[in-house]
């Protein structure tokens, strides 16, 4: 997933208002940055043919993540802690339906626990857009909600206005084949 | 995964990342104490 991998970051800072946006927004995507850091030195091929990235998307793997990030905000108490561990480990649970792999349970097992849908995911579906896109499109609306719910409560309106016009916008830009993700 | 790949993916994290902060960010004088 792309988009509502920020969209989490937003949700989670909605409930927990004393969690930097920064370190959720960071955390949300610490796997991907570990994947990069990986994938660019030969340890976790991105190719389709031999794609792997047990060491940075797998359920222990993200988890020792979350909390070695996480443990660094210790400071600010344990709400904080608990935010920034979730935004971390919603990424597992975004990837989980589709993704290029299953998600393994940890490097070197061989245990795979991710759905397998990623033909699913690949096929075309309602007005032409693959049916990967429309999930993503249906979790973004509702982590935006959220965020939007709890933000309007905090009287932030024009914010949330501009993060789901800019969020929906990036989801609609991820229909064109150029945009890779 | 090239250099170039490595950061044209950095730079599809950054850039919303960025945006969304920014856009976030508490007006002036209504930052919590």
């Amino acid at each position: 997933m792309y988009a509502p991998h920020f969209a989490a970051a937003l949700a989670i800072k909605g409930r927990a208002r004393e969690a930097p946006l920064w370190a959720l927004l960071i955390g949300a995507f610490i796997p991907d940055l570990l994947w990069i850091a990986l994938s660019r030195i030969g340890i976790e091929p991105a190719q389709t043919s031999n794609f792997f990235d047990d060491w940075s998307h797998s359920l222990v793997s993200v988890a020792i993540l979350a909390t070695l990030f996480a443990s660094a905000f210790l400071r600010r108490g344990k709400p904080v802690f608990i935010a920034i561990w979730l935004a971390v480990f919603s990424h597992f649970l975004l990837d989980f339906p589709v993704h290029p792999k299953r998600l393994a349970l940890a490097p070197l097992t061989g245990i795979y626990l991710g759905w397998d849908l990623l033909a699913w995911g690949s096929r075309p579906g309602w007005l032409g857009a693959i049916n990967d896109w429309w999930l993503q499109a249906a979790v973004l609306l509702v982590l935006l909600l959220v965020y939007a719910t709890a933000a309007r409560r905090n009287n932030l309106q024009p914010a949330v206005a501009a993060s789901v016009t800019f969020l929906i916008g990036i989801q609609l830009l991820t229909l064109f084949p150029c945009i890779g993700y | 995964m090239t250099t170039v790949e490595a950061i044209v993916e950095l730079l599809l994290f950054g850039v919303p990342a960025l945006v969304l902060f920014f856009v976030n960010r508490p007006a002036r004088g209504q930052e919590r104490h």
